[in-house]
């Protein structure tokens, strides 16, 4: 007992090097992946697939040994570490769930998260039973029955988010159903799994009866009770605690105990720690600010500890199954995206639109991955079959968005100043806000392919103007038409030394004055949105009202949008 | 639609409050030339009358037995009232809330606008006006019926407040690990939100008081009602969600949070059929 109660003073030096290593080489490979577009966590389990058994384990088995060694007091540190970080981890996916979404996208989020949970858990389960042998069972028992249907029914949310912003779609009607869907699956998967969970291991002492009446009372409490004793909390302790300090250790702390009580129970730390974050997410009280700390906190430590570890537990080359993967893959996909999709055309989408919905939820991303995982642990799968869930989740993770863009009608691309800003007049010298108005809008008429006249363009830009103002912060005006024959936006910009009163709420005189002319309502929207947000930040704001010509004015504003997104970073 | 044929039912108790009510019922209705109708639950009798006939004067009363809560809305549904105007006590915590009173039941259920005055509410008139807009519905018909009564009150303040949640984008935005393209991301959605309401805004006839447009990004009605409170607004105005069960109240949105802590005066907004906006 003497012997692992406490770390010698090399394997002390191994801990350290072994979290050094773990933490550096996944940072550096999930910067690689995300340069290629692809996901982070794809990176860090690589690194774990590098220092684990499959790489490190067979070039230099001695070498491996001695870092990660698979038993002993080291080995067990680096287990325990690998426990917080997961627990943390679902801390962060629990506070993402906000309950009022579903119940504000009504009954076709409703249908679409029902029925997307119910057919691919019933395709599982036919699987399991039906045709054991393609999922390389012997024998299919009921807990393993749960468990693969759990998994092919749940989703993960940050992907889908990431994806639907990429694809413009996030703030849509259709984009909205998928995230409330998608919170639906989540809370409702995660709860299925800790039954499941609670049946095939109970401990403690406690009957699987008994766990599961707990499991029950615990999931209720939390969801009412609990959600409102945190709501009352969190002010108390914002007035009195200092910040964050305070509201992120009792987030913590609270956090690690629902964790430990769920470990008692037998349903793992985790759900007591995700279902704690639903809890404390879904309070008004809790700060953008603290919710930001607590994901870079955990962010950027734990999840790549997590997602690193996971190599070192699997040999990935030597459980490599391809036809177990495909199967996995189909089946997967199959219920996701039909059961999406009938749920969502039930629901009174059109086809197109449903199966959209069906490929946006299709991604499993991390959540599969901790799933898998804790399964691994439990003995419930083989390494194998963890294998193959590893790769349908960054499989599915990476195909949600493409398939998802192909079924839906790709909209013209919207606004874009680079080719959109036809002229800019660095220093427009009048006196009035219609004399400036006519000056762009002179301007403005050679780019209407001769459909408008200047006289027209002014006239229906000072109607818009007269109904309200279009000053904005920061010195910027907005005055924009809508005119129906125009082919593509017009935009023209000048920058006016001594300032206009455009009615801006800050009263500041405009300087910069942007006229934009549009023949759709999405055109107008997106252009207005990016040329205000460019301005919204104030010296952004000072850096464009000192540019001379049209390029460094363009370059100026859209610096700030230049990143291309990158596909499904988070998963 | 004649402005005549709009209709205001107000239920008043037996209680020292009925004239304020009264008050507060005609504020609404004499601006719209509006048919007001008083409603009374209980039993009719000489008594009852005269005691009610104080606050409502040459107003018609109605008097009918029954659940107060089913005969209010019964009544309204039958004379097709675009408005029910009644008092509720301030604030309502805990199992109160959860078990609803009399008026948040009415302004749950009802088919038309609620206007709940609070027991506490600051006298009449109306001066400061908060009107929320979310990011779940079309906000044109609040924005007409916002536009009508900032033309009838003459306020001082008008705001105009867009509402919008990033549920589930936090971690997508964060975890690109590139804070300056998440804040980014974040400003863009928000200026994309505020040049929507402003658009809508900008279609109808909004003279004097310029309307102020607010964005607010968070829990929708709750961000909204923290702005009411804040600017003291008279009126806070707020579009009924598609539900108000117990669901709703449980897992808190929209109208519940200002149903849970009354405001000065609650106008839950419903496109009427019979009225639109």
């Amino acid at each position: 007992m003497e012997s692992i109660a406490k770390l010698s003073h090399n394997e002390s030096v191994m801990l350290f090097l072994a979290l050094g290593l773990l933490i550096l080489v996944a940072r550096l490979l999930g910067e690689v992946t995300r340069r290629l577009h692809q996901p982070a966590v794809l990176g860090e389990i690589l690194a774990g697939v590098l220092l684990g058994p499959t790489v490190l384990g067979a070039l230099s088995p001695a070498a491996f040994q001695t870092l990660f060694p698979p038993s002993g007091p080291l080995a067990v540190v680096l287990d325990a570490f690998s426990s917080v970080a997961i627990a943390l981890f679902l801390l962060v996916a629990g506070l993402e769930v906000d309950l009022s979404t579903i119940w504000q996208n009504g009954k076709l989020a409703l249908k679409t998260g029902v029925v997307g949970m119910l057919l691919p858990f019933g395709l599982g389960f036919a699987a399991v039973f039906g045709a054991p042998s393609l999922l390389g069972l012997k024998a299919p028992s009921l807990a393993f029955g749960f468990f693969f249907a759990t998994a092919l029914a749940i989703s993960a949310l940050p992907v889908i988010a990431r994806t639907l912003m990429d694809l413009g779609l996030y703030k849509s009607e259709l984009g909205m159903v998928i995230v409330a869907a998608a919170v639906f699956n989540d809370l409702v998967g995660w709860i299925v799994f800790a039954f499941v969970l609670g049946v095939i291991s109970p401990s403690g002492g406690l009957s699987p009866g008994a766990t599961l009446w707990m499991t029950l009372a615990f999931v209720i409490l939390m969801l009412t009770l609990g959600r409102a004793l945190l709501n009352r909390a969190l002010p108390l302790l914002q007035k009195h605690a200092s910040w964050p300090g305070g509201v992120l250790s009792f987030t913590l702390g609270l956090a690690l105990l629902c964790a430990a009580f769920t470990e008692f129970l037998g349903i793992h730390a985790v759900f007591g720690a995700f279902l704690f974050g639903v809890a404390i997410g879904d309070s008004s009280h809790l700060r953008e600010q603290t919710r930001h700390t607590l994901d870079r906190f955990i962010s950027f430590f734990f999840a790549p500890l997590f997602f690193a570890s996971i190599g070192l537990k699997v040999d990935f080359a030597a459980h490599f199954d391809l036809l177990l993967t495909v199967a996995v893959l189909a089946i997967a996909c199959a219920g996701k995206i039909l059961g999406c999709g009938l749920g969502a055309r039930w629901g009174g989408l059109k086809w197109r639109e449903s199966f959209a919905v069906g490929f946006g939820m299709n991604a499993r991303g991390a959540m599969e991955i901790i799933l898998g995982l804790l399964a691994l642990q439990l003995k419930l799968i083989e390494p194998p079959l963890f294998v193959a869930l590893v790769v349908m989740a960054l499989a599915t993770s990476m195909l949600s968005g493409p398939l998802m863009q192909r079924l839906i009608k790709k909209p013209r691309a919207p606004f874009a100043l680079k080719t959109d800003l036809r002229d800019f007049i660095p220093a427009l010298e009048v006196q009035t806000v219609d004399e400036a108005i006519d000056a762009l809008c002179e301007k403005a008429a050679a780019f209407t392919k001769g459909r408008y006249s200047a006289k027209e363009i002014a006239q229906a830009v000072k109607a818009r103007e007269a109904h309200m103002p279009t000053g904005l912060k920061n010195g910027l005006a907005l005055p924009h038409a809508r005119l129906e024959k125009l082919e593509a936006p017009v935009c023209v910009a000048a920058l006016s030394p001594q300032g206009l009163d455009f009615g801006a709420e800050d009263r500041k005189p405009a300087q910069a004055i942007f006229l934009l002319l549009t023949s759709q309502n999405q055109d107008a929207i997106a252009g207005l949105s990016q040329i205000a947000s460019a301005f919204r930040d104030a010296e952004a704001a000072d850096r464009a009202l000192r540019c001379a010509d049209k390029a460094s004015l363009i370059q100026t504003l859209t610096e700030t949008h230049a990143h291309e997104p990158a596909a499904n970073a988070a998963l | 639609m004649t402005p005549s044929s709009l209709r205001l039912l107000a239920p008043l108790s037996l209680s020292e409050r009925s004239s304020q009510l009264a008050l507060e019922a005609r504020a609404f209705a004499e601006p719209f030339h509006a048919n007001l109708q008083f409603l009374h639950v209980g039993q009719d009798d000489a008594e009852t009358r005269a005691q009610l006939q104080k606050a409502t004067k040459d107003d018609p009363l109605q008097i009918v037995s029954g659940r107060p809560a089913k005969e209010i809305l019964k009544a309204a549904r039958e004379q097709k009232a675009d408005l029910i105007a009644m008092g509720a006590p301030q604030a309502a915590h805990g199992l109160q809330y959860i078990w609803t009173s009399l008026s948040r039941q009415v302004a749950r259920e009802a088919e038309c606008s609620v206007l709940l005055v609070s027991s506490d509410a600051k006298p009449l008139p109306i001066r400061n006006m908060v009107v929320a807009t979310n990011d779940v519905s079309d906000p044109a018909p609040l924005l007409q019926f916002a536009l009508r009564l900032s033309q009838k009150f003459e306020l001082r303040h008008l705001y105009l407040l867009r509402e919008y949640s990033l549920g589930g984008s936090d971690w997508a935005l964060e975890d690109d690990f590139d804070m300056a393209r998440a804040e980014n991301e974040r400003q863009r959605i928000h200026s994309e939100e505020e040049v929507s309401l402003r658009e809508a805004v900008s279609n109808l006839p909004f003279e004097s008081p310029t309307p102020e447009i607010v964005c607010l990004r968070g829990h929708i009605g709750y961000e909204s009602l923290e702005f009411a409170k804040q600017r003291d607004a008279d009126l806070f105005v707020i579009e009924a969600p598609a539900h108000l069960g117990l669901q709703d109240r449980l897992f808190q949105h929209g109208a519940e949070f200002a149903l849970e802590s009354l405001p000065h005066r609650l106008l839950i907004f419903r496109p009427n059929p019979v009225t639109p906006g």
